[in-house]
């Protein structure tokens, strides 16, 4: 037995040495502490996280210890690019904007970092802002969108264990603020993560699930052009293609089961003592036009927007006229120089909203 | 308990420590037992799921001494019969649904080895081939060890005996659990990432057959089946033999030096071969147990040397056909047991053709002929994998696809995945090649300290981090199904 | 051993029947490998004419570890004792 032990104690003691090798290297090559700062995912990929979804469930944790009041930018990736912090928080200086917002996200995995968030002590959530951005894309339902049922988020909560969820909602197996402790000790591992381009292997089992259901994909359309001037009848043919096989239904119906989850979103929002705004997302009018799924999309909002509106803590936005062709870089995207003009419509909107209460 | 869990390899540091500071007397009858018994229970939520089980065991037992008492040809095939029936009827197979079986749940994965032990341990029983009487606490031991209870490998009992002697009071030398450690590591390794790999791959593959989304032309179907066929097959083998490294590198540690089960199965040049390679201690049984005494009875039955090869691959069928027929109780299993039945019979003509044919010199020639080997190869691989279809589709889906593909097809895939193989047997090959050539100027690093454990404890970190991390969803051990 | 000489006397006469070959001469380290023939199927072909020749049954195991000539002269050696 003693030579037995004696070779488990070398492999222990070298796997320490290993293990604090790879903390150690985790710093030099993401020197950034998640969540010291706030969080923007639109800046994943340089953290250790890699992923949106990862940075959500394994950095919001942070926030934890912090005092500021907040506005939490949650929805898809035209609200991770539509509002940049920087600009938003121009305008409303006084709060600490957290830029949520996750490509190819659903209201279920919108709601799943508004579960997230409402696990933060109490003080950090009560008086903060949830800007919820919404569109017709928004609304594709959780069987045709992911590849296994879960949301990229919910994945990322069980993926390390720091998290059990039970109905939906998560729990994390150790208080909330020491869970930023047992992340800087998986930092390692993390590391080990972040290697294999997470974020896009990951996007790319969408990618994948709706090729496979469709046939092809044209990846022309997700080209990032910044100066893009033409946006030609070719390439609005391919973007509307495209979403069409994104959203999947055959009748080019969007389900109930998600328009559902932003009412049960938004009474998560109110329990926690925050207000939601929700923003009805800009989209090139050749866009909105060409979308099969639009009509409905207007039809089967109005009735739950005005219900999520009975619930006090709910406002809602509609900034689909905002922008013009132009802005946009791609069939939803705003160029950077855009987005500029995006928070100044909705800064103002926010402070007035804000004004309203304390008249009240 | 799953073998890459927490829960699994505390288990062992304890049952290791146990057994090392048990006295002497104790270690066989009340430490083992208890082990096992542990490790057993962990499958089961309560005692009654246990007791069919415990029922076949004593059943067997029984018999045995029967046999030691009054030997007789009457007795060892009633015996025989018996244990059979038990176990049918235990393992629920589709062609005896007409009887009434047991409705509550009750644990059944390791039955499949426990009938190997208890029928061999009956036939040598009964030849005089066991030096002393069967005593309980060893029966036990020997058809429980845990090690090999989920899934072998099948170990003969005179062995078996011989090591029990000494465990516990043997120690390993540093060599020896560097050694063992470092098999455990690369089993846990095999099956925590390439066996998930290959799985993965398997399934990207196998849902798009199955699912009625996808329509397929002809050749489109072809390719996509070969692929599920190809990735299942390494799947299947990374899982397998990753598990028997584990297991015989912690059997080492309490002295066990169990039986291999793979040898480089992917160079068999033939299906005969390959079966000598590939779950080995399975077909070392059978051709002890089936094959030989079947051939001497038609040896002795047909004594003209003509009928050889006929009644030689009449045995073979039968042997191989009941191999495939134990591996499951479904239908599609007497498909498998078909397949292999099929090919040991056809690769054992092939042979004796062409050596007749051809005479004895060209015919050693031609398999030395390096072509020749590596299309055999080729070959082997791509029919092993299209039998083990029945093992990942039931008795519909294999219909579905005969109708589907035809027998054309089949053929097709037979050919252009086993040419497939060859190339990519070729490449590993070239590549093994290039790399052993690069490397022997380092070779010394292998005998260093610092190296050696450096780059094992690595391993493990990896290990670790893949599991921790979920990087891959690894599957269950692919034989417990079995 | 005078037995020895004998019983392997003997066996070269089954060896050279099982297998067609009058050229066979066995020895003690000869196994299946140096008989191109000598596969699994042959083998319990030249177990059976074994037994025929010398009378006497080999049980499941005893056939099974039969590895080379010396093994199967040892077998037959201490059943002749009996």
């Amino acid at each position: 037995m003693k030579p037995i032990l004696k070779q488990l104690t070398i492999l222990a003691v070298f796997f320490a040495a290993w293990y604090l090798g790879a903390f150690g290297l985790s710093y030099i090559i993401y020197p950034d502490q998640a969540g010291t700062a706030s969080i923007d995912t639109e800046e994943a990929s340089k953290t250790i996280f890699q992923s949106p979804a990862r940075y959500a469930a394994l950095g919001l944790p942070s926030l934890a210890g912090t005092h500021n009041n907040n506005i939490f930018l949650i929805g898809s990736s035209n609200v991770r690019e539509g509002f940049r912090p920087h600009d938003l928080g121009a305008i409303l200086p006084e709060y600490s904007v957290q830029n949520l917002g996750m490509g190819a996200s659903n209201i279920t995995q919108a709601k799943d970092v508004v579960e997230l968030i409402g696990l933060l002590p109490k003080p950090v959530v009560r008086d903060s802002i949830f800007v919820l951005g919404i569109w017709y894309g928004s609304f594709v339902d959780d069987k045709t969108h992911w590849a296994d049922g879960a949301s990229n988020v919910a994945r990322e909560e069980t993926r390390y264990g720091l998290y059990k969820i039970s109905g939906g909602q998560p729990r994390p197996v150790v208080e909330m603020r020491y869970l930023p402790y047992l992340v800087t000790a998986l930092r390692p591992f993390l590391l080990l993560q972040a290697v294999n381009m997470y974020e896009f292997t990951e996007n790319l089992k969408t990618v994948a699930h709706v090729f496979f259901r469709e046939r092809k994909i044209d990846f022309s359309a997700f080209r990032q052009e910044e100066r893009a001037p033409v946006q030609d009848a070719a390439f609005r043919g391919k973007a509307l293609k495209f979403w069409s096989g994104y959203m999947g239904t055959k009748d080019r119906l969007l389900k109930e089961e998600q328009f559902e989850k932003l009412l049960e979103l938004c009474r998560r929002v109110g329990e926690s003592g925050a207000r939601i705004i929700i923003v009805d997302m800009p989209l090139p009018k050749w866009h909105r036009d060409g979308s099969p799924y639009y009509a409905d999309y207007e039809l089967k909002k109005t009735s739950y927007i005005n219900e999520a509106l009975k619930i006090g803590c709910v406002r809602y936005f509609n900034m689909q006229g905002a922008a013009a062709d132009n802005d946009f870089r791609d069939s939803a995207h705003p160029r950077a120089s855009a987005a500029k003009d995006w928070s100044a419509l909705l800064g103002p909107r926010i402070r007035s909203m804000l004004d309203e209460e304390r008249k009240v | 308990m799953d073998f890459i869990s927490l829960r699994f390899n505390v288990f062992v540091l304890a049952a290791v420590m146990v057994f090392y500071l048990c006295p002497d007397r104790y270690r066989v009858r009340i430490a083992m037992p208890l082990l096992d018994v542990i490790f057993i229970s962990s499958f089961v939520t309560n005692i009654a799921q246990l007791l069919p089980m415990a029922a076949f065991l004593l059943l067997g037992f029984l018999c045995i001494k029967v046999i030691e008492r009054s030997p007789s040809r009457q007795s060892v095939i009633l015996s025989i019969a018996a244990i059979l029936a038990a176990f049918i009827y235990l393992k629920k197979y589709a062609f005896f649904a007409f009887v009434p079986g047991i409705t509550w749940p009750y644990l059944a994965v390791g039955l499949s080895y426990i009938v190997f032990r208890v029928l061999h341990v009956l036939v040598d029983t009964y030849g005089g081939a066991l030096k002393e009487r069967m005593s309980l606490v060893t029966y036990f031991n020997y058809n429980c060890l845990f090690l090999s209870f989920i899934s072998g490998p099948i170990q003969r009992f005179q062995e078996y005996r011989e090591q029990e002697r000494y465990i516990g009071k043997k120690e390993m030398s540093r060599g020896e659990v560097f050694n063992s450690f470092s098999r455990i590591i690369n089993g846990y390794f095999k099956i925590a990432v390439f066996s998930t790999i290959f799985l993965s791959a398997h399934n990207e593959c196998s849902v798009r057959l199955n699912s009625a989304d996808y329509e397929f032309n002809v050749l489109n179907m072809l390719i996509m089946y070969s692929g599920a066929c190809l990735t299942y097959t390494l799947y299947f083998y990374y899982n397998f033999a990753g598990y028997m490294d584990a297991v015989i590198g912690i059997g080492r540690f309490f002295g066990f030096e169990l039986p291999e089960n793979f040898n480089r199965p992917f160079t068999s040049e033939g299906f005969l071969e390959f079966w000598s390679r590939w779950h080995i201690t399975l077909s070392d049984w059978f051709k002890t147990y089936i094959f030989n005494p079947l051939v001497k009875v038609f040896t002795y039955e047909w004594s003209y040397p003509k009928l050889i090869p006929y009644y030689g691959a009449l045995a073979y069928f039968i042997t191989f056909f009941l191999m495939g027929v134990w591996h499951g109780s479904s239908f599609s299993f007497l498909v498998y047991g078909l397949f292999l039945g099929l090919g040991v019979s056809v690769n054992k003509f092939y042979e004796v053709q062409m050596r007749k044919m051809l005479g004895k010199v060209s015919f050693n020639r031609l398999s030395e002929n390096k072509i020749h080997r590596l299309i055999g190869a080729g070959l082997t691989y791509s029919y092993f994998s299209i039998a083990l279809t029945c093992l990942w589709t039931d008795f519909d889906k294999l219909t579905w696809l005969f109708n589907k593909m035809g027998f054309f097809g089949f053929l097709v895939v037979f050919a252009a995945a086993g040419l497939f193989s060859s190339i990519v047997m070729l490449s590993v090959s070239m590549l093994k090649h290039l790399w052993d050539k690069s490397v022997k100027g380092i070779s010394f690093l292998s005998r260093d300290f610092y190296f050696r454990q450096g780059y094992l404890s690595f391993k493990v970190f990896l290990l670790i981090a893949i599991v921790v991390s979920k990087f891959f969803a690894i599957p269950e051990f692919v034989y417990k199904a079995f | 051993m005078e037995e020895r000489t004998e019983i392997r006397k003997r066996l070269n006469r089954v060896f050279r029947e099982v297998f067609g070959d009058d050229g066979i001469e066995i020895s003690d380290a000869m196994t299946a490998k140096d008989i191109d023939e000598w596969d699994s199927l042959m083998h319990i072909v030249l177990v059976v004419a074994v037994e025929k020749e010398f009378g006497l049954r080999l049980n499941a195991a005893e056939v099974g570890k039969l590895e080379n000539v010396g093994a199967m002269i040892d077998i037959l050696q201490a059943r002749a004792k009996k």
